[in-house]
């Protein structure tokens, strides 16, 4: 029916229209055909195009026209050819065309919307006629701007890529922090959006160095702007709280923002303000600037998972960031936070010493409290013209930990007390300057840390060494470290051909200085022991290292050749005995090769080779003992640990993307030649000497790991499947025999990830280890974790949000399987328009109210409990003022 | 399994005959605006679109793409930028990895794109797009303009297309009128792509990447393994050796939940 419907048609269309057919070829004056030209057919005089056609690879084209026209006109025209027109008659007929080349351009684009404001780079937003009611802060009005967006999270993006600088009134007082900033900012206090394209946060770059990102900046209506934003959470068993308070200033040249908070539930209150970005930790490590704990009590091994579910805390946050401007590109910022904590540990722990003579049980019932107070502060000056780039960074650090332990070590009472106290001075410059043509980068660092830290033992240990074996009634460790470190370098880079260069030079001293006495008081009188219990040292290293990156790159190879090559001088002065100063100086090579190679679509392959060097610190270089807790006496010894390492990778990628599935795999293998053999003695009272003993010998790692995952589409679920073989052989002193200890673990992972629908998500994930430890012939319980975490997410509307974690952990050692469950529940509920969030957070549902674990090593092995945090119930509110 | 080719080399090199003498090259610049999330006005987005023509063959791209690229080959051939300060968060980017090649004689045109970090390419019949073309005319950016309809992968478009442009080209996949189209949009005004600049360069650029192996299939099968991507973003982030925090994850899930609006919607 419907077929003979369209054949009616058509005859009807042919009958009563007809239709003509024009073809042809279109050349150009050279006789060659010119494919893409268009050829309209229009009613003569008239504009609109009634039929058309394109010119194929022939210059050929074919173009029908209902008949109902006496006479066509018919346009061909081609981008840099003259148009033709030609009025025909509506017959069917073949037309070639030549065209005629000319030098017309194409007329010019008129816009007639006006975009929002722009002005050079600068593209203006006015607040006011985005604004709304509803609007109650920047980022609300934010989000409507075309071309920006705001994440969930509060990261804005311009035109999809995320803004590079955040600031206000021109002030980059935040840095990456901006969500403080712009989720709490009253839209009312705005006038204008600005943003600025291309924009080079480095002044001295700007011209040098093409930007394509885009700035933000907030501009204010008034000269001073008040704001803030509060969180509050209580809840029960015992008294739980959750608060936080955050008000802030902005005006043209001055701002802060502050912050106290505080909470008792469990979450780590110096996460707030830890250095979160790679660039800075790296910063950290190389500033020497790390406290380093020479004594403490003896703490609770944690457990493995979450710390809401262990950590016992009371804690307390103030901060305050601070910028003014001194003069235009002249900036000053003050960042200062203080912390005061309170953890408290508590558990018990039996360890097994195995000797190859003898097995050793000690139990101790631990309860401890950790006590942190620590300031933070930094000064950062910068500078930041068309010239130069100046950014100069002093810090000051200073705590005054300090630690209390009881324990009860096979019935006996032990109170341990330690003090440790920490200061860190520090100046981090660094600066870009044009030289010639290139740009040098200058860095320098220089640091001061000093340490007095105390521990108090009572009653005494060690009386064998001390005492002569007669009780002590206390035992009293001092010491006092002082660390002076300046790092200094020039660094710039150079291109030729397929070659790229980086040279470095610089030069770097640490000095050292550590003195330490082992006391008892009796009626507060110090009596000190022996020489062998104190040191007097100053270790001083100084380094001068130059260092080339090559690499070099063609088609699917890559190859990246470092050669560093150091002068290092170490100078170790002992006042107490002069026979024990060292100097050792070393000339040394450490090439690093990487080569990369795409075998083909699916298959990479790398490999790695490093040779490295690494001596001994002062924490291993001092003849005195020095009690670090109560069961550890320690002193070394020895000469400078000198240890070259040979490290060879090599991996293999494999991945699908039309199959979805993907396979990664390497292997490790590494050999470490020293001069000192590690050795340890167990006393009978389970307390331990460790040392090193001059004897040159050889560690073998061997590691191989292998991950797939893939896609089933159909189930919309993801699997990955991993594993992990560690080989590793070593020889170890051990009550003074001689052993060669193996060290063998597999670790197995899988992980399921299902997204059944939009507003359901469930996620399985197990990780299994098997490890066993061999001492000489003797093999040790091969000892078995698994841990499964489950999580049923469940969004059954935009405003709410359910949340289950179910996790369940075992340990199992000799067959002596120790369980753990663990079930949270979470609500949240958001009011969209007012921007409140409420939230019901009810953890560890099934009251688990401790964690056993089971640990072993090349001579002990350790089961340890630690006292949970209870169930708990807490509601919380966040809102803005 | 799926027939796969794998192409090393740039098989898309525009040929030195087509840039005659008097061919000029013409960069059009369209302003794309878009709304990724079909639920939320607000969402409304603005890409600039640039298509390379010199009258034969031509090439449609994200102009922020083209921008990136350009960056990392001259990063490429001078490092010394690269050392002063540059690095890959720096670089534009663009919600469009797409690279769409016409020839105009030809029947097909080929569509590249990227899903994560792996290259695709398929081609499409230029058949698969019809045009209906109207009466109606109407000016728009200083061209006289003429209504042409058609309806493409689940969306219905009406184009204006000016004959004073004699190019048969316009943004995304849509060509083959009497003249360029100056401005498309699709019947929600989801994607709506409008000329607004014209400028001449000097050579067409090579926009596809020939140092990665790209995938060659079907659009049925890439289609399907876009959806495979999105449903398994994260995992498939995790896999290249990210890890990502339950927080991250909820983001990104969040994030594509939002972006629930391609231009094409259906096969």
């Amino acid at each position: 029916m419907r077929v003979l419907f369209c054949i009616s048609c058509w005859l009807f269309a042919c009958c009563c229209f007809g239709q003509t057919t024009i073809s042809g070829q279109i050349f150009n004056e050279k006789n060659e055909q010119l494919q893409g030209a268009t050829v309209v057919v229009s009613a003569v005089g008239e504009d609109v195009i009634r039929a058309y056609a394109i010119s194929n690879e022939t210059g050929a084209y074919e173009v029908n026209v209902s008949a109902t026209l006496d006479s066509l006109q018919i346009n061909v025209s081609f981008i840099g050819y003259a148009k033709q027109t030609k009025i025909i008659a509506n017959t069917s007929q073949k037309l070639n065309f030549t065209l005629v080349t000319s030098t017309e351009d194409l007329k010019e684009v008129v816009i007639e919307n006006a975009p929002i404001t722009k002005k050079g780079d600068t593209i203006n937003y006015a607040v006011n006629s985005f604004k709304n009611q509803k609007d109650r802060v920047i980022a609300d009005v934010l989000k409507k701007l075309p071309g920006i967006e705001v994440l969930n999270d509060g990261k804005i993006l311009y035109q999809g890529k995320p803004i590079q600088k955040y600031y206000i009134e021109g002030l980059d007082l935040l840095e990456g922090k901006y969500n403080l900033a712009n989720n709490n900012l009253p839209a009312n206090s705005v006038s204008k959006v600005q943003i600025l394209e291309n924009h080079q946060p480095i002044q001295l770059l700007d011209s040098l160095v093409f930007s394509d990102r885009a700035s933000l900046n907030i501009k204010l209506k008034k000269d001073i702007t008040v704001t803030g934003v509060a969180r509050l959470g209580s809840g029960f068993s015992p008294f739980l709280w959750n608060v936080n308070v955050t008000p802030m200033l902005f005006s043209k040249n001055k701002q802060l923002i502050t912050s106290y908070q505080t909470n008792a539930t469990g979450k780590n209150i110096s996460n707030e303000i830890k250095t979160l970005t790679l660039e800075d930790l790296l910063d950290e490590f190389e500033n020497n600037t790390e406290k380093r704990d020479w004594v403490g009590i003896v703490e609770l091994f944690p457990p493995s998972f979450s710390e809401k579910y262990w950590l016992d805390n009371n804690a307390h946050l103030v901060t305050a960031n601070y910028l003014t401007r001194i003069e235009k590109d002249v900036n000053l910022k003050v960042n200062a936070s203080y912390i005061n904590d309170v953890q408290r540990q508590i558990g018990n722990t039996q360890t097994t010493f195995f000797t190859p003579t003898d097995t050793i049980n000690i139990t101790e019932i631990t309860n401890n409290s950790l006590f942190t107070n620590a300031l933070k502060s930094s000064l950062i000056f910068s500078k930041n013209t068309k010239k130069k780039y100046l950014k100069n960074t002093l810090t000051f650090d200073n705590y005054w930990n300090s630690q209390r332990g009881n324990v009860l070590l096979n019935n006996e009472q032990i109170l341990q007390e330690a003090e440790i106290p920490f200061t860190n001075l520090s100046n981090k410059f660094k600066l870009l300057t044009p030289f010639g043509e290139k740009i040098i980068t200058l860095q320098s660092i220089v640091t001061y840390t000093k340490s007095r830290q105390n521990l108090h033992v009572s009653p005494g240990q060690f009386e064998d060494i001390f005492n002569a074996g007669n009780a002590l009634d206390n035992i009293n460790q001092r010491v006092t470290h002082e660390n002076i470190y300046t790092n200094n370098r020039v660094s710039f880079t150079k291109k030729i051909k397929r070659f790229t260069l980086i040279p470095k030079v610089g030069f770097s001293l640490l000095h050292q200085t550590l003195d330490s006495r082992i006391a008892t008081f009796e009626n507060n009188q110090e009596t000190v022991f022996s020489e062998d219990s104190q040191n007097d040292l100053q270790f001083t290293q100084t380094s001068f290292y130059t260092t080339l990156l090559s690499q070099y790159e063609k088609e699917t190879w890559k190859l990246a050749l470092e050669t560093p090559v150091k002068l290092l001088l170490f100078d170790r002065n002992d006042a107490l005995e002069a026979s024990r100063t060292q100097d050792l100086n070393r000339l040394i090579f450490e090439p690093k090769l990487t080569v990369k190679k795409d075998l083909n679509a699916f298959w990479k392959a790398s490999l790695s080779m490093n040779i490295s060097n690494d001596f001994g610190d002062l924490d291993q270089l001092y003849y005195g003992f020095i009690l670090n807790n109560y069961r550890n006496i320690q002193r070394y010894n020895n000469p400078i640990l000198e240890k070259v390492s040979g490290n060879t990778s090599i991996g293999f990628s494999y991945r699908n993307p039309v199959s979805s599935l993907f396979i990664n795999s390497y292997y490790t293998y590494a050999n470490t030649q020293q001069n000192l053999l590690f050795g340890n003695t167990v006393n009978a009272d389970g307390t331990s000497k460790f040392g090193f003993f001059e004897q040159d010998n050889t560690i073998q790692t061997h590691s191989f790991n292998i991950k797939a995952s893939k896609y089933f589409s159909k189930l919309k679920t993801n699997i990955t499947l991993g594993s992990n073989f560690y080989i590793d052989q070593k020889d170890q002193f051990l009550n003074g025999i001689l052993a060669n200890t193996t060290t063998n673990s597999i670790l197995f992972q899988g992980k399921l990830v299902t997204n059944l629908t939009d507003w359901l998500n469930i996620t399985y994930e197990n990780n299994t280890s098997i490890s066993n430890t061999k001492f000489e012939n003797q093999r040790f319980d091969t000892i078995t974790n698994q841990e499964h975490i489950g999580n049923l997410n469940i969004f059954p509307s935009e405003h709410q949000f359910i949340g289950l974690d179910l996790t369940y952990y075992k340990n199992n050692i000799s067959n002596q399987p120790q369980e753990n469950y663990f079930l949270d529940f979470t609500y949240r509920y958001t009011f969209k328009k007012s921007k409140i969030d409420i939230e019901l957070n009810c953890r560890n549902l099934f009251n688990s109210d401790q964690f056993r674990t089971i640990l072993n090593n090349a001579f002990s092995y350790t089961q340890s409990s630690y006292i949970l945090r209870p169930r708990q119930v807490l509601l919380s509110t966040k809102f803005n003022f | 399994m799926q027939k796969l080719f794998f192409i090393f080399l740039c098989f898309v090199s525009f040929s030195a005959t087509a840039q005659k003498d008097n061919a000029k090259i013409y960069k059009f610049t369209y302003q794309l605006v878009y709304q990724s999330d079909s639920t939320d006005v607000y969402s409304k987005q603005v890409e600039d679109m640039l298509l390379f023509t010199n009258s034969k063959e031509s090439a449609f791209l994200s102009k922020n793409g083209f921008e990136r690229d350009s960056i990392i080959q001259e990063l490429k051939n001078n490092p010394e930028l690269a050392a002063n300060g540059i690095n890959a968060s720096m670089f534009p980017k663009t919600r469009f990895n797409y690279k769409i090649i016409k020839h105009y004689g030809k029947d097909d045109f080929v569509y590249y794109d990227k899903i994560f970090k792996d290259y695709f390419m398929y081609k499409e019949s230029k058949k698969s797009i019809p045009w209906k073309i109207t009466t109606e005319t109407k000016t728009i950016n200083g061209f006289k303009c003429q209504k042409a309809t058609t309806s493409y992968a689940g969306r219905d478009y009406t184009a204006w297309f000016s004959n004073e442009i004699p190019i048969t080209d316009g943004p995304y996949k849509f060509y083959g009128l009497p003249g360029l189209i100056v401005k498309i949009s699709d019947a929600k005004e989801h994607y709506v792509f409008e000329l607004k600049k014209k400028a001449t360069v000097a050579k067409m650029p090579s926009v596809v990447d020939n140092s990665k192996p790209i995938y060659e299939v079907t659009r049925a099968t890439f289609r399907e393994k876009m959806n495979e991507y999105k449903e398994n973003a994260v995992e498939r982030i995790s896999q290249s050796g990210f890890t990502l925090n339950d927080e991250y994850k909820a983001q990104v899930r969040a994030k594509l939940k939002k972006r629930n609006n391609p231009i094409e919607l259906s096969n």
